[in-house]
């Protein structure tokens, strides 16, 4: 397929490969622990020019993200799916690889007089990190209010990366949609990182080439689960076909229709969905709750999720109703995952401990 | 241009700075920026859509050998020298000659069955050029990390960067240029200002050919 068709609505068919592989993260199961960051780091980033690389990351919102306001550098497509302009971020926006003066404190014999402190690549202080406002959030005291919230590499349908590569470098698989970036032939131009609104791409500037996310594909191919999902504790990183009617990606994104896209104004079509996080209501200025207020103000997750958040936590909190009444609930039995990792994902099971 | 044999060593002439390129003639070759219409990503032409890119308007080149090894040396006017690629956004400047490989391979980057050779310096790494196969725009691909040896000069907002080779190799001819004296050979040159974001297609060059023939 040509790359600039590849999910492009084309005689009222939107050119798609044959399958496409999906992540839904249910938000009200994240416990903000980067179990899926660190197992991912180990797993692909850990060569000379990947430090500052994190695939995955979580970040706290409200927050500024990594990298930091991403949010507020473009790219993507208008509705007419013209690409809009962006930039590259820096190595500062998205957290840098830091030295911390270990030695001196702890073995120098000035562990009394200086206390542990990082430096960036640049020999600086650094003004930010993956983590940097973990936990700080939004709203006032008493609706402060945070939730954890993963991001990884979108696959999208209609990758902003692979329509700006001029080299063909990046492509999407026929089989399963994932978007790769073929390092043979990357020339680290970087305009995939530009095109990239979710600014998921980072530069190796040693090997001069761009990487990002590869869905764990060696894993995949083995029916294994990416690291990520295999180890989240939380098990709340669902994996499978989008197209598998028994599966749980199906189920949550078409039919419960629980787990939606970020920022899918975009134009990019992305292919991980979240459930948004239901939050306990707001405390009144006369101290009383006020049960028809979410704390998490219902603006800010359409600000992220769309229009269709508030059906999406009715849903859910009806579906959590009845399941308190005693009765059944298919929703709340695929969210819950009774079965590790038949329910979670089903087509990865395999055991990476036996490759 | 004809180019005239010199009876000196190869080391006397790897140096931009060598007294020896002070007696050669420099032909002022104009460049134009990169046509946006020709870039190969919508992204590109949507964002540099102004063309503000490509604004190095000549590049002198000069020429000579000894009958073994052949040398060329480019000269270009860049405010800043851009030497980095460690930050996201760092470009380093860089410069290319690019030879037809068949007798009518376009000067655009080759074409399918049309290759051409191309002599990329940059700034990062300066002592060798990369030896690039291109069939078209945005089919380059590195075939030789040391496609020549270079040699670069930034000197008051000036580069001057010398490439050498010898005259034949044996790398098969269809992959490399061959000098043979007495035959013109037809080179292009493109520039690539680091300070202003530029990489791949975003460049200034030469769009007419530049014949070359060493003479004994």
């Amino acid at each position: 397929m040509n790359k600039v068709e590849i999910g492009r609505e084309i005689d009222g068919v939107v050119r798609k490969p044959k399958r496409q592989l999906a992540m839904v993260f249910d938000l009200n199961k994240c416990l903000g622990c980067h179990t899926c960051s660190i197992a991912c780091k180990q797993q692909w980033t850990r060569e000379e020019g990947q430090e500052n690389m994190w695939w995955t990351v979580v970040n706290t919102l409200p927050g500024r993200g990594t990298p930091r306001d991403w949010e507020d550098m473009g790219g993507g497509f208008d509705a007419q799916g013209r690409q809009l302009p962006s930039l590259i971020p820096t190595r500062e926006d998205f957290g840098d690889d830091f030295e911390f003066n270990k030695e001196e404190v702890f073995n120098g014999g000035k562990g009394v007089q200086n206390y542990l402190q990082p430096k960036n690549s640049r020999g600086e202080k650094p003004s930010w990190s993956p983590n940097w406002d973990e936990d700080q959030g939004g709203g006032e005291y008493p609706n402060s209010h945070f939730f954890y919230f993963p991001r990884l590499c979108n696959h999208c349908t209609h990758p902003a990366c692979l329509e700006a590569c001029p080299r063909n470098a990046i492509y999407k698989r026929e089989e399963d949609g994932v978007v790769l970036v073929n390092e043979n032939h990357c020339k680290g131009y970087r305009f995939c990182m530009e095109a990239c609104p979710y600014k998921r791409i980072y530069y190796n500037h040693v090997r001069d080439i761009s990487q990002k996310c590869i869905f764990c594909l060696p894993r995949i191919e083995k029916g294994v689960a990416p690291a990520c999902a295999r180890q989240c504790p939380g098990r709340m990183r669902f994996v499978g076909y989008l197209d598998d009617k028994d599966g749980p990606i199906h189920k949550l994104v078409n039919e419960w229709q629980v787990a939606l896209p970020l920022h899918e104004e975009y134009g990019t079509q992305p292919n991980v969905y979240y459930v948004p996080p239901m939050s306990p209501p707001s405390i009144g200025p006369d101290g009383k709750v006020e049960h028809s207020k979410p704390r998490i103000p219902l603006e800010y997750l359409e600000s992220l999720f769309g229009p269709r958040v508030k059906e999406a936590l009715a849903t859910i909190e009806r579906e959590k109703a009845r399941k308190r009444n005693g009765e059944e609930s298919e929703l709340m039995d695929a969210l819950i995952v009774y079965k590790w990792p038949d329910d979670i994902f089903p087509d990865f099971v395999a055991d990476p401990a036996n490759l | 241009m004809r180019v005239a044999q010199l009876d000196t060593a190869a080391q006397a002439f790897g140096d931009p700075a060598a007294d020896i390129w002070s007696g050669i003639t420099a032909n002022k070759v104009s460049l134009v920026p990169a046509p946006v219409a020709m870039q190969t990503s919508r992204y590109v032409m949507s964002k540099w859509r102004d063309g503000q890119f490509g604004k190095v308007s000549s590049v002198g080149v000069q020429v000579l050998h000894n009958g073994e090894e052949l040398a060329i040396r480019l000269e270009w006017e860049n405010p800043q020298a851009n030497l980095q690629r460690f930050e996201n956004n760092d470009f380093p400047d860089g410069a290319a000659i690019l030879f037809p490989l068949t007798r009518h391979a376009p000067l655009f980057m080759g074409a399918p069955g049309e290759p051409v050779d191309i002599w990329h310096w940059r700034a990062d790494r300066p002592d060798t050029a990369h030896g690039n196969l291109a069939t078209g725009i945005g089919t380059s691909s590195m075939v030789n990390e040391d496609a020549a040896v270079t040699r670069s000069l930034y000197r008051q907002g000036r580069w001057a960067v010398v490439y050498r080779r010898a005259l034949s190799v044996q790398t098969p001819a269809a992959q490399t240029v061959q000098f043979t004296l007495g035959k013109p050979v037809k080179m292009a040159f493109a520039v690539w200002d680091g300070g202003n974001a530029e990489r791949g297609g975003l460049k200034a060059f030469s769009p007419q050919w530049l014949e070359v023939t060493p003479q004994s």
